[in-house]
């Protein structure tokens, strides 16, 4: 280091360059500018546009219409907003807990492992890497009434009776998606709760050992509150990821059936795209962006009060 | 046992990683560890060694012994499913896509990250808010007029239509993260730099992304991936089918492959198949760059 160190500048060098340094430089907004550019066009401006369109009746070829609230005041009336809220909720409830339970699980138990562990944390990473897409028509063909492997396996161990068609069942057809999209996105929470694990203090371990705790003990006193801001994170995660759940949805059921798996991002692209009702559904998008808001609020407001 | 020796040592940093944390040491704990860990393993790889083997079925025998090997290695399958399912264009089409993604996010990100780091300029809390406020957005809930943007901008049935707004909604987090590892370098290099003549492009480019390679390879990792499996803007932009990308035209392939079961379960392996082989060559890398997405909270 000491050899490409450059030579000391003399003292009033110095202090032009500190100088110039504690300056504001013009420049910086050419930095951004790219950045910005990009952000504002596809990003902030179509965010406003969407309260914008919201308060408007559109159909994508007549000047909009200006309706104020009217989209809102429809939306309360409409039984089928109400249910792909509802919908959303429970997907939500599923795509929340499961996954990160099992993540959770998961990553104490091979941060237990001695040998292996390697082997173990790539291989149950592995359905993450897959895109949406690719995982939501496997699963379709795994629930598939004849050929799919929860039928054949049910039947292989005689528990023919049981077999279903699971995604045209209305009854089952929503949480059959959410157990895919959960198979598909615990990988993420597991691999950030081994980060989180690993980095816990060890002496902490050592210490609590001391005291004769068991390994149960440990992991509910000392691991499991190490992991706070990781869990934190991943709710936070999981509540967006939950409401962008709409490629599984799109694909497996396509909302289906009686409208059994409808959640409001496949209904807004149902009511944009399909019945060209842009203002309406960009109403339900306010709505859809407000449910997101409240239950992250909610959930970091029952976080902050436990402590 | 080597667990029980092991826990015996008392502990140092440099072991620990090498150890479990709570050093459970029974080894009858020990085996209910790897048999459960051995059931999520089945859970997570069964679903690929089934669509593996029913690939190379007829679709009969996906249906008469789901379990078992194939009897005879149909490779048929893959020939139908590539030409039929023109999954060589679509590879095409998502890589064509996700390269210029990349590039642009790593460019913009990084500049952004600078001015961010290393930049006085007046705003620059107030934009880095204005970033800050849309990670709380997502893609779905402004569907419709960002739909409604692109066709304002002529780029329907354009790859740009995909690339542009795939890059908008990375520059949050491709700034935040370079900003917050450009805070991290020291700064008596950019010193030297100005004071050997550098202005402030010199300086980001000499010194900063030299010294940032690893970072941006682990952004390159997780942009790439993004855009290689999205779905949502290709599926409101690319409505032309020599456009379509990997997931689009699984899709489309699904549906013209309803009941001939082992084709599409082909089709499933030849859309899985470059992801899996990069993922387990890239594995650690992989991981970091997937890590990234957290730096959000």
């Amino acid at each position: 280091m000491a050899a490409t160190a450059p030579v000391l500048p003399s003292q009033p060098v110095a202090e032009r360059l500190r100088r110039s340094i504690r300056r504001a430089q013009p420049s910086a907004y050419l930095f951004l500018l790219p950045a910005l550019l990009f952000y504002v066009t596809f990003r902030l401006y179509p965010y406003a546009q969407t309260f914008w369109y919201g308060l408007h009746d559109w159909n994508g070829m007549t000047a909009p219409r200006w309706v104020g609230l009217g989209n809102y005041a429809e939306a309360l009336q409409d039984p089928y907003f109400w249910r792909a809220g509802y919908q959303t909720l429970a997907f939500m409830a599923i795509d929340i807990t499961l996954p990160l339970t099992v993540a959770l699980t998961l990553a104490i138990l091979v941060s237990e492992v001695t040998r292996g562990r390697t082997f173990f944390r790539v291989a149950l990473f592995t359905p993450y890497v897959l895109s949406a897409a690719v995982v939501s028509v496997m699963w379709k063909q795994i629930y598939a009434p004849n050929i799919g492997i929860v039928n054949s396996g049910l039947r292989a161990v005689g528990l023919g009776q049981f077999a279903h068609p699971w995604l045209g069942d209305s009854q089952y057809a929503l949480p059959a998606v959410a157990l895919a999209n959960s198979w598909h996105s615990y990988g993420f929470a597991f691999v950030v709760f081994l980060a989180a694990i690993q980095s816990i203090d060890p002496s902490l371990y050592e210490a609590a050992k001391l005291d004769g705790a068991s390994w149960l003990q440990l992991v509910r006193h000392v691991t499991i509150p190490g992991l706070r801001n990781a869990i934190t994170l991943l709710v936070s995660l999981a509540v967006a990821g939950a409401l962008a759940a709409f490629t599984f949805i799109y694909i497996m059921t396509g909302g289906g059936p009686n409208f059994a798996t409808e959640v409001l991002s496949t209904y807004v692209y149902d009511k944009g795209f399909l019945e060209s009702r842009y203002g309406y559904a960009s109403a339900l998008s306010v709505a859809m962006a407000l449910i997101a808001l409240t239950v992250s609020a909610t959930f970091i407001w029952l976080r902050e009060r436990g402590d | 046992m080597a667990a029980h020796a092991e826990s015996a040592r008392p502990s140092s940093a440099a072991t620990t990683h090498r150890r479990s944390s709570t050093g459970l040491r029974i080894s009858v704990g020990q085996i209910i560890l790897y048999l459960a860990l051995t059931v999520a393993l089945l859970i997570a790889i069964v679903p690929f060694i089934w669509v593996i083997f029913g690939s190379l079925k007829s679709s009969g025998e996906i249906f008469s012994s789901p379990f078992g090997l194939p009897r005879t290695w149909r490779w048929s399958n893959f020939e139908t499913a590539w030409v039929d399912g023109h999954f060589g264009t679509y590879f095409w089409n998502s890589l064509g896509i996700a390269i210029p993604t990349v590039f642009l996010i790593l460019a913009c990100g990084s500049l952004a990250g600078f001015a961010f780091a290393r930049l006085k300029f007046w705003g620059n809390t107030f934009f880095f808010y204005l970033f800050l406020a849309s990670l709380a957005i997502s893609t779905n809930s402004i569907m419709i007029p960002l739909f409604h943007q692109i066709y304002n901008f002529g780029m329907i049935d354009s790859w740009w239509g995909v690339v542009l707004p795939t890059v908008a909604s990375h520059m949050p987090m491709a700034s935040f993260l370079m900003r917050a590892f450009f805070r991290s370098l020291p700064s008596e290099l950019e010193d030297a730099a100005r004071i050997d003549g550098c202005n402030n492009f010199g300086v980001y480019w000499h010194i900063m992304l030299p010294l940032s390679r690893g970072a941006l390879f682990g952004l390159s990792i997780f942009a790439f991936m993004d855009s290689w499996n999205a779905f949502l803007v290709p599926l409101l932009v690319l409505r032309d089918a020599t456009l379509r990308t990997i997931p689009l035209g699984l899709i489309v392939f699904q549906g013209q492959y309803l009941s001939d079961y082992s084709v599409l379960f082909a089709g499933v392996v030849i859309s899985f198949i470059p992801t899996l082989i990069v993922y387990f060559t890239l594995q650690r890398h992989f991981e970091k760059g997937v890590m990234i997405g957290s730096v959000k909270g």
